[in-house]
């Protein structure tokens, strides 16, 4: 029968979540990235919320991925805007020639 | 078992193409991995049961987020954005992870990997398939936060068009206070022309 259990799932949005924060420490490329690894990391935060609500038989937590999501697309609209706007005044969207 | 294999297949491209939106240089390739990573973590939504949230993870970061950054991307002409080719690598790997959905959905019949848990059944007689399931939930318990979401939404879309609006300065546009105070005397000259010349402004 099946061996994948809740465990593998934890698991596997630990290591998700490790990337994405590795990749928004260690980044210092451009601000668009910096918006890719927050996308990883909250996408990892979903997986955790569709395993537990699978696992525990409670449809809430597929409901409060579905809440996430949404604000996971504001974000993302609102964070291109700021890049739209701050490459307008700069010319560069670089974190190290921003500061 | 075919079902474990496909969660370490799924789980496995899932960590690798995130660690491909980390190391990739160039920003299109981080993306590509990016979406990479969205359509196998739908394939485990899939296996989980969750088959709304899968197609929603599809449609909504695959089919709107992802390309506003490949928007944004394209539209900021930035200097290092040097696209090392893959091949046809990224069309392979799209087609292998949607054949496999597709397989999936059709394959995977009554079981999936939590099949032991019993979802919140309403009725006794009334076996709601997952979107139902959440409707049902969303619209009676979570009606408020349903509407809050789409009240942040309309916050988010205005607070981006404010933020990416310039204002250009040969504009045509009305002036509502200009054209109040408008008055006749401003404007209007009464003057007696005599026949056969005209009138010097």
């Amino acid at each position: 029968m099946l061996q994948v259990g809740l465990n593998h799932f934890l698991v596997l949005s630990l290591v998700l979540f490790v990337v994405g924060l590795v990749g928004l420490a260690f980044n210092r490329k451009n601000i668009i990235s910096v918006l890719m690894c927050l996308e990883l990391v909250l996408l990892s935060c979903n997986i955790n919320f569709v395993a537990g609500s699978a696992f525990f038989g409670n449809i809430e937590g597929q409901i409060y991925t579905f809440f996430t999501l949404s604000i996971a697309a504001a974000e993302v609209a609102i964070g291109l805007a700021l890049v739209v706007a701050l490459f307008k005044k700069t010319q560069n969207i670089d974190l190290d020639k921003i500061k | 078992m075919y079902l474990d294999i496909l969660f370490y297949l799924f789980a496995s491209i899932l960590v690798l193409s995130s660690v491909g939106v980390i190391a990739f240089k160039s920003p299109m390739n981080n993306l590509l991995c990016l979406i990479m990573c969205f359509l196998n973590a739908a394939g485990l939504f899939i296996l989980l049961g969750a088959e709304f949230l899968a197609f929603l993870l599809i449609m909504v970061y695959v089919g709107a987020v992802v390309v506003m950054f490949i928007f944004v991307l394209m539209t900021l002409n930035l200097e290092n954005l040097e696209y090392k080719s893959m091949g046809k690598l990224p069309v392979f790997a799209t087609a292998i992870i949607l054949s496999e959905i597709i397989t999936l959905l059709i394959f995977k019949g009554d079981q999936s990997i939590a099949q032991a848990s019993k979802l919140t059944e309403i009725a006794s007689n009334y076996t709601p398939n997952n979107t139902q399931q959440i409707g049902d939930v969303m619209f009676s318990m979570y009606a408020y936060p349903f509407l809050l979401i789409s009240f942040i939404l309309l916050v988010a879309m205005i607070g981006s068009i404010i933020l990416t609006f310039t204002k250009q300065k040969n504009r045509k546009q009305q002036d509502i206070h200009k054209q109040i105070h408008r008055k006749r005397e401003d404007s209007v000259e009464l003057k007696k022309v005599k026949s056969g010349t005209g009138v010097n402004f």
